[in-house]
């Protein structure tokens, strides 16, 4: 369970891009995890467990960025605990990696308003401050029981409901042996226990690399539209944007420069980015640059739609496009496949097809056929998206077939949750400009990734003790915490579900 | 519900008796509340049904088991009985779990069952505060919402300002054997009739739950050739502190088991007798445990399982009878008996006792104190299998603290309340009173969260200073405890001090040990860190060892060797006990909080928890809940100070 005794982290400055951005670390281990992470710019500079009362330090963040760190010992300090604040360059990248740095160092994120509860608890707030903490957590006890209840149901949550009870699988085994079985241990046990564990780390590594940052809910999904010139990129932006932005036009190779524009798609923010296509032999230099751009865009992006359309290009062009689809896939960068002009392809060969190509070529990447002309597809390819946005994964056509999911519950991260819409997101970014700093939506998504990462490591680490020859009651408590870990996203009274298992699980009792 | 003065008008009326406590009920529950009653000085009056059957052992006579071990020496370190009964009439002991690792290993003994009740009575008529009465109770004398006293069935009165009821399975019991059901106790004992209605008209939540027991045959009619022997210990080990590291102490036997299987005609037997299974048929209504299944529950819950373990149990000293553990069943007798024709070395088997299945009314715990005093009625205990728990050991634990507590509450004292990290009485007491059970509750070791602390080898160190502070710890173990206690310091200073040169001598003996050289010299403290080491393997180059009672020698190894999991653990102690201790305004009201949710708001305000981590073990009271009181607490406390 979260503890006023472990150490929180958060920014504490607005979202988006900005000059500077400071991130606060508060608690018992607040030193100890700078110390770990950060490195003084010189010997003037005291290591950050000898820092005392209101200092500040320049120096390296995790080999990540320049920083200022700034020291204020409890109780002199915001929460009347140790904080520590470092200030660092306010982009994206920087950002998360210092968070995630924090994080994987021991501290926990900051659930919403936790830095004003514990300034209030810490006698830092007064009644009348107090009042309105208690409004806040009213508010958020509410949107929690709400995301509880959509978690439960939510794909997230279903996702970690498997992983955990893969977990709670060994500990019943182990709890059996422990309380239920009378012989002593069996090598058989042993191996059995560990190769279970190994599959529960595994899934619990594929989880945690699903998860994107919240920041895509936050800041906004960064969609880039790729393909070869004159496939229909502009149109297929055009048509998301409901207005001519980019140049249309027949001749290949239009779009020169990157396009971007921002939009909002139920009330999340998407930036579209349109780029040149990838025409391989032009020697136009502005068009050169172009293709330079469109790939830059693309290593940025959160999601590809790469268009496929008739005619598919020359064997030559092909196979450069195939080389940059599987570059990003390597890259854990998804992508979508936009089968295009689907309008034109009763009058195609099935060599000219791209549905039949992408089947072929490419039958693990999502798809969807698309036509300028056809607004269901539009409806779609906004669904898709938006599934992307909640859920964190591009659905199968397949899929899709079940119906909008606007409809469906969607998972809703912690607190990401309650933002249903931009006008709820609107008064969440009031309160977080408040009094109040540590909601952020980015810490809700992170914290489910962070509890998913650690409970692999535990699950790791059970492994090895499994392998050391550790007893099972040792190994037990790792697996326990494992698993508490997971509660903190499937909300699990852990003793009640283990007893509950055992019990279904093993013929028990003489 | 009548007051004393209301009964006294009726004509004849006849105040028996009074003291300062009643224990109605001489199971194991009611025997350890009026002994530690008695103890504290208070005078008791003990009832019973029958004066011939004292803490009877119904079921299978064993004592311990995990968790349910490390139960019955946490109940001896403060000064209960069961420890020192037990092995004064143990015919078999094993440690259990001994290679699974410290947290879970767990002493298990057989009892001599008889023995064990005439031990008890003994014990009972020596304690000069107690009066023991053969009587039945059916009735409360309750004034003004505090109880006064009891009523027998023959229309007696005695009065006490505190009364601890223990009736255990009596309750209007009914025993069940296929079609046949009667209005029984067990062991053909009388049931209790009239006590179970009084609770109900005082509004206390009644539910009526079920067990069951196999049957017993007689050892000359089971074939043991045919089956396989299970031998006590070599070195057996006593529960009490008492007899701890004392050479002379002895079980009275080392009496084997025996293992058997059911077979694949067990279960097409009882494949086609389910129809006649009161469990399936319906006539069996109440809640039974389900680490106890009967025979044809495991059949049917597990029909994948070919064959089921059998063991047959010697239950005395003196007595053919055995007990035929994971036999159990409320099959009709016709049926029995043709299970037992299916089980390789029972084939002609002598019943002696039927197995049987008793059904029986209990209390749900949450109308309980964790004091195990009602909130309905002030004065008034509930301790046992009334609560909705099994087992003689949870029995006893918490007949002790209601004993306790009750003498608390006399002397206008705090009542004693073990928490989860103390002990598992606490986890025991805790999960019964804050989160009830659906069913006759058990301890388990995977129920503790804290279980590497909740070991056997230290439940001395952890409850006798609680227990000397309550008063039932006698000057001369207090003694014997502190020494114990310096002894297993003194010996860690020593091994700390003690250098192991790298050499010749060293690299060979910790190569036969199966561990890697030493790269420099290292005290024998570290070195016994490594997985691989341990006292034994290390004797050689310990050669000033001095020498060490066995259960010193267990601690220090274990402290030693886990120092670093029992650090991790003390710390994720220290986090809990935050908010066990902030405590809840006792007419705190739960309405007028803004922010809990409606459920939990219903919870709360029904279970009253005493503090802030009681609260957050209430089923459907979520974190965000006790994130709103959390800061309401603060808030109200500040409001108060303000004042
Ligand atoms: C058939 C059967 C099977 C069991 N199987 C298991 C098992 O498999 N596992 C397990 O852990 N436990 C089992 N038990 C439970 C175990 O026996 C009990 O949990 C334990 O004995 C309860 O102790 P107690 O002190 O609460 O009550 P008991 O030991 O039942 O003692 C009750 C006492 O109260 C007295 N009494 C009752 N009513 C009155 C009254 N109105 N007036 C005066 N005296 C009264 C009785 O005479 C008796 O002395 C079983 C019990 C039975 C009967
Ligand atoms: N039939 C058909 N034509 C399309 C579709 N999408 C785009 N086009 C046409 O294809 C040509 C190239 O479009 P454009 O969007 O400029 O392609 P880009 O170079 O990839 O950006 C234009 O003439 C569009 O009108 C479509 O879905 N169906
Ligand atoms: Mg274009």
């Amino acid at each position: 369970m979260n503890s006023d005794q472990d150490t929180i982290a958060a920014f504490s400055t607005p979202p988006g891009e900005s000059g500077i951005a400071v991130m606060r670390l508060s608690g018992p281990d607040a030193a100890a995890i700078c110390d770990r992470l950060f490195i003084p710019s010189s010997n003037m500079f005291p290591k950050p467990s000898r820092m005392k009362g209101y200092t500040l330090a320049p120096g390296i963040w995790a080999g990540i960025d320049d920083v200022v760190l700034s020291c204020f010992r409890a109780p002199h300090s915001y929460t009347g605990e140790d904080v520590f604040e470092i200030s660092c360059h306010g982009g994206k990248a920087v950002r998360e990696g210092i968070l995630s740095s924090a994080l994987a160092s021991g501290a926990r994120a900051a659930g919403p308003g936790e830095y004003s509860r514990r300034a209030f608890l810490n006698g830092k707030l007064d009644l009348a401050a107090a009042e309105a903490v208690m409004d806040l957590i009213e508010a958020q006890a509410e949107k929690q029981a709400k995301a509880a209840y959509r978690q439960l149901k939510g794909d997230l949550s279903n996702a970690v409901r498997v992983r955990a009870d893969q977990l709670y699988a060994v500990l019943a085994h182990l709890e059996m042996l422990l309380d239920w079985d009378e012989e002593e241990e069996r090598e058989e046990d042993r191996i059995t226990l560990t190769s279970d564990l190994k599959e529960a780390e595994s899934a619990l590594r594929h989880l945690a690399s699903t998860f994107r940052s919240g920041r895509v809910v936050r800041e906004g999904l960064h969609v880039v539209i790729a393909g070869n010139p004159n496939v229909g990129k502009s149109s297929l932006l055009n048509a998301l944007s409901g207005r001519a932005r980019a140049i249309v036009s027949d001749i290949p190779g239009t779009t020169r420069d990157t396009v971007d524009i921002d939009l909002t798609l139920d009330g999340y923010l998407l930036h579209l980015t349109d780029t040149a296509g990838f025409a391989c032999e032009t020697e136009d230099p502005i068009e050169l640059e172009g293709i330079v751009r469109a790939g830059d865009a693309l290593n940025d992006a959160d999601v590809v739609l790469w268009v496929l359309s008739p005619p598919l290009p020359e064997r030559h062009a092909r196979y450069h496009q195939e080389e940059r689809i599987d570059a990003l896939v390597t890259q854990g960068i998804p992508v979508l496949l936009i089968l295009g002009k689907d309008d034109l392809r009763s009058t195609l060969s099935y060599d000219d097809d791209p549905v039949c190509y992408a089947a072929e070529r490419f039958p693990d990447l999502p798809t969807l056929a698309w036509s300028y002309k056809d607004p269901e597809a539009l409806t779609k390819l906004k669904e898709k998206l938006v599934t992307f946005i909640e859920k964190g994964f591009l659905s199968t056509d397949a899929d899709r077939s079940e119906g909008g999911i606007s409809e469906k519950d969607r998972d809703c991260d912690g607190v990401a949750s309650a933002i249903d819409n931009a006008e709820e997101r609107d008064l969440r970014q009031e309160a977080s400009s408040g009094y109040s700093t540590g909601s952020e939506v980015l810490i809700t998504h992170e914290r489910h990734k962070a509890a998913v990462d650690r409970a692999a490591n535990l699950a790791q680490q059970a492994i090895r003790d499994l392998e050391r020859g550790l007893s099972f009651d040792l190994v037990a408590i790792t697996v326990r915490e494992a698993i508490t870990e997971l509660s903190l996203i499937t909300g699990d009274d852990v003793s009640e579900t283990l007893v509950e298992m055992i019990f279904n699980r093993f013929c028990i009792g003489k | 519900m009548p007051s004393l003065a209301e009964a006294m008008k009726k004509e004849h009326a006849f105040l028996a008796g009074e003291a300062d406590i009643i224990v109605v009920g001489a199971g194991h529950a009611g025997c350890e509340a009026a002994l530690a009653a008695a103890r504290l000085g208070c005078r008791v009056i003990l009832f019973t049904m029958t004066l011939d059957s004292l803490a009877n052992l119904p079921c299978n006579p064993n004592i311990g088991g995990t968790a349910k071990g490390q139960m019955v020496r946490e109940i001896d370190a403060l000064g209960g009985e069961m420890g020192r009964l037990a092995d004064e009439h143990m015919i078999q002991f094993r440690m259990l779990n001994a290679s699974k690792g410290p947290a879970v290993k767990s002493p298990r003994a057989q009892i001599d069952r008889t023995g064990y009740q005439r031990g008890m009575k003994h014990v009972l008529e020596s304690e000069p505060n107690i009066r023991l009465i053969q009587q039945e109770i059916v009735d409360l004398l309750v004034k003004e919402g505090a109880v006064e006293g009891v009523i027998a069935a023959t229309g007696s009165l005695y009065r006490a300002s505190r009364v601890i009821l223990c009736p255990g399975t009596f309750m209007d019991a009914e025993v069940i054997i296929g079609e046949s059901v009667c209005s029984s106790g067990p062991d053909q004992l009388a049931p209790s009739r009239g006590l179970g209605d009084a609770l109900k008209v005082l509004g206390l939540p009644t539910t009526r739950f079920k067990t069951g027991t196999p049957g017993r045959f007689h050892f000359r009619s089971l074939d043991t050739d045919v089956m396989e022997l299970q031998h006590a210990d070599a070195v057996p080990r006593p529960f009490s502190f008492d007899n701890e590291d004392d050479p002379t102490w002895r079980p009275l036997a080392e009496k084997p088991c025996y293992i058997t299987w059911t077979t694949a005609g067990t279960k097409k037997l009882i494949e086609e007798n389910l129809d006649r299974s009161p469990l399936y048929s319906g006539v069996i209504t109440g809640i039974g445990p389900r680490y106890c299944p009967s025979i044809e529950d495991k059949m049917v819950k597990f029909p994948d399982h070919q064959r089921h373990h059998v063991f047959l149990e010697p239950t005395g000293l003196d007595t053919a009878e055995m007990y035929a553990s994971g036999l159990s069943s409320s099959m009709p007798e016709d049926v029995q008996a043709g299970i037992y024709k299916t089980v390789p070395g029972m084939e002609s088997v002598e019943v002696m006792r039927p197995a049987y299945a008793i059904e029986y009314l209990c209390v749900d715990p949450t109308s309980l104190t964790l004091a195990l005093e009602t909130k309905a009625v002030q004065g008034l205990y509930l301790a046992g299998q009334i609560n909705g728990s099994s087992g003689y050991e949870e029995a006893a634990a918490q007949g002790l603290m209601a004993g306790i507590n009750a003498v608390r509450s006399l002397r206008g004292e705090p009542p004693c309340i073990i928490d989860r990290s103390q002990a598992y009485i606490g986890v025991l007491i805790d999960d019964l009173v804050t989160k009830g059970t659906s069913e006759p509750y058990r301890l388990m070791t995977s129920r503790a969260e804290y279980r590497l602390l909740l070991r056997q080898d230290n439940a001395d160190a952890r409850l006798t200073p609680l227990g000397r502070e309550i008063g039932l710890v006698s000057d001369s173990r207090w003694q014997r405890f502190l020494e114990k206690q310096s002894a297993i310091e003194q010996e860690k200073s020593r091994l700390q001090s003690v250098r192991v040169p790298k050499d010749d001598f060293s690299d060979r003996v910790l190569e036969e040990a199966g561990s890697t050289p030493l790269k420099h010299s290292v005290n024998l403290l570290s070195l016994m860190k490594r997985p691989e080491l341990n006292y034994d393997n290390l004797a050689l180059l310990d050669p000033e060892r001095p020498d060490l009672a066995p259960s010193v020698r267990e601690c220090v190894e274990v402290d030693i060797r886990y120092e670093g999991y029992i650090r991790l653990e003390q710390e994720r102690v220290d986090r809990f006990r935050k908010l066990e201790r902030r405590l809840m305004p006792e007419n705190i009201n739960y309405k007028k909080i803004r922010g809990i949710r409606l459920e939990a708001r219903q919870k709360l305000d029904e279970r009253r928890p005493v503090s802030l981590g009681q609260a957050s073990r209430i089923s459907g009271v979520s974190p965000a809940d006790i994130q709103v009181l959390l800061v309401w607490l603060e808030q109200h406390h500040r409001q108060t100070k303000a004042k």
